[in-house]
């Protein structure tokens, strides 16, 4: 295994090498060959997971406006109306998204196949993680350029996180197939074209 | 300049890209960055001997005098490989705000052209974003020498600045145009504490705490506003300069990646879906090259002309760089977020430019203000 660094600065990802590695036959994930069937399947699921995820995007709604009641000069950026309408627009947005998953769950617990509407979250999870991280970002201002304090300069407290946050995010819309993959299956699966 | 380069600045900027190409590479830069301040140094010291930090300083005090559209030729070129060394910082921004600097500002421009100190500006306040002109530190007259007292709360390449040039107090209220000096200030100076930060895009910046701080002025006694601000639209320009360069760096990296990157068994940039996208990344990059050259010759006009042009500029730079270098991630998929790939760090740079000198939305207000004020102006 070889780490592989990423511009996130976190380490999440690895370079596996397989050389002549032995296992047992027991260990045969179902039939030879179907591999990829199988991947897909799990895939999907993984898509599902990005469903649990849109949940805590009410969170970070609630991290973006306590970070928004930062004051300049005299006002809250909250109280600007260009701020006020991107935050209320983005939680608007999660609204939409947390029903869609709500009534995917409906019916998955009813027995139904949920399609490719688990493609269709995971394609708007990851666009509202990122503009969610754009936001919060934003309500930080200059102090986002101090990323890691040198010789132990206390930095601002929501530093490096939402730094950190706004850089993972671009990768969601990559990993777990990425956006254009997903709009392929969506166009095949749900609108047969 | 017009809305084309002279063959000299042409090869300023061939040479910026020259230059880029051979000491940032991407390993070395990945070695050495943001941790090592031997190689920074050794590549300010390369910088210096191109003469780069003598471009915009004015002839009569031992520089080139070059104009706006010179400074932007070289900044284009030196973002093309992100090089990121504080060139706009000592080479626009504080060589502006020294303009009417005695013998004190040619002491420190002299220094600063030859590569022997590095120096940055404190001008924005806690709590104050980017206004310059919110200013609460005081500077108090005793003994015939000027104190400081106060705070910067972020000071763009401060980090590893030798002086600061800072704003202070010397009439008026917290938030008024007039009663604003500007002052010198030596990195070692006593009473002052500098705090330093490293940023994603591996510049280095400051905050600064200033108790009774000896100071020396170096513009006009409560006029200085004018001359901040002048100073950081030109500071604004050359990095949308810089911008440009990266952005344009990143989208052709990006074709070059579609045309020879296979799956499915053809070239991903067979895709349709994807020829669309590299369109879009070509039309912000034309549109920002041109808004870039636009507010650069604005910068010798009246006030309001020259804010309307520079924060419109701002602003469409700032969103055709973050749509660019966002979409060059995002078309080179896995490989577009890790460090190896040259990618990763044009988007770091465009966040970050993003934060400097002010956002888009305090800029699509400046520009709205600015807007206001000429309609209102009688024809």
């Amino acid at each position: 295994m070889r780490p592989i660094a990423t511009m996130d600065e976190k380490h999440h990802t690895n370079e596996v090498f397989l050389d002549d590695v032995r296992i047992p036959l027991g260990n045969l994930v179902g039939e030879e060959g179907r591999g990829w069937t199988y991947g897909k399947v799990l895939l999907d699921r993984e898509r599902m997971v990005a469903a649990c995820n849109a949940i805590f995007l009410t969170q970070m709604a609630r991290g973006i406006r306590r970070a928004a009641e930062r004051k300049l000069g005299g006002i809250a950026l909250i109280d600007r109306p260009i701020v006020a309408a991107k935050i209320a627009q983005f939680e608007i947005e999660v609204q939409a998204l947390q029903a869609m998953v709500l009534r995917l769950m409906d019916e998955a617990a009813r027995g139904a196949d949920s399609g490719p509407r688990g493609s269709m979250v995971k394609l708007r999870w990851s666009q509202l993680l990122q503009s969610g991280m754009s936001l919060w970002l934003g309500a930080i201002g200059p102090e986002a350029a101090h990323f890691e304090g040198l010789d132990g300069a206390p930095g601002h407290f929501d530093m490096p996180y939402a730094l950190q946050g706004a850089l993972y995010s671009r990768v969601t819309t990559i990993y777990g197939g990425s956006s254009e993959i997903q709009h392929n299956i969506i166009a095949r699966r749900a609108l047969g074209l | 300049m017009d809305f084309v380069y002279s063959d000299e600045q042409q090869m300023l900027r061939d040479a910026a890209i020259r230059y880029g190409g051979q000491a940032w590479s991407v390993t070395d830069r990945i070695a050495n960055l943001g941790r090592n301040e031997q190689w920074s140094r050794q590549r300010w010291a390369e910088i210096a001997e191109m003469g780069w930090l003598m471009l915009a300083v004015p002839e009569d005090r031992g520089g080139l005098g070059g104009n706006p559209a010179d400074v932007m030729a070289l900044a284009e070129g030196l973002g093309r490989n992100l090089v990121a060394s504080p060139f706009v910082t000592n080479g626009a921004l504080v060589p502006a705000l020294l303009t009417h600097a005695g013998e004190a500002g040619d002491e420190v421009l002299v220094a600063i052209m030859a590569g022997t100190a590095r120096a940055a500006a404190g001008l924005i306040e806690p709590d104050a974003g980017y206004n310059t002109a919110s200013v609460a530190t005081e500077a108090r007259l005793a003994d015939g020498a000027y104190r400081l007292n106060g705070a910067k709360a972020h000071v763009e390449d401060g980090g590893d600045a030798d002086w600061f040039v800072v704003s202070a107090r010397t009439g008026g209220g917290a938030a008024d145009r007039d009663g604003i000096s500007l002052f010198l200030v030596a990195r070692d100076a006593p009473g002052l504490v500098v705090e330093r930060f490293r940023s994603v895009d591996q510049h280095r910046h400051a905050r600064l705490r200033l108790d009774g701080v000896p100071a020396i002025p170096v513009a006009p006694l409560d006029e200085a506003l004018p001359i901040i601000e002048a100073a950081v639209d030109r500071a604004i320009c050359a990095h949308l300069a810089e911008a440009v360069g990266s952005m344009e760096a990143a989208s052709e990296a990006t074709l070059e990646y579609l045309r020879t990157r296979h799956q499915f068994g053809v070239p991903i940039g067979s895709f349709q879906v994807l020829q669309h996208r590299a369109v879009d990344m070509a039309v912000f990059c034309e549109e920002a090259r041109s808004i870039t050259c636009w507010a650069t010759l604005s910068l010798d006009h009246p006030r309001l002309e020259r804010r309307r042009a520079v924060s419109a500029a701002k602003v469409r730079v700032g969103q055709a760089g973050l749509h660019v270098t966002r979409d060059a991630v995002q078309l080179h998929g896995g490989i577009g977020v890790c460090e190896e790939l040259l990618v990763s760090h044009h988007l770091r740079r465009q966040m970050m430019l993003e934060f400097t000198h002010g956002t888009s939305d305090m800029h699509i207000g400046l520009f709205e203000a600015a807007n206001r004020a000429l309609l209102a102006q009688p024809a």
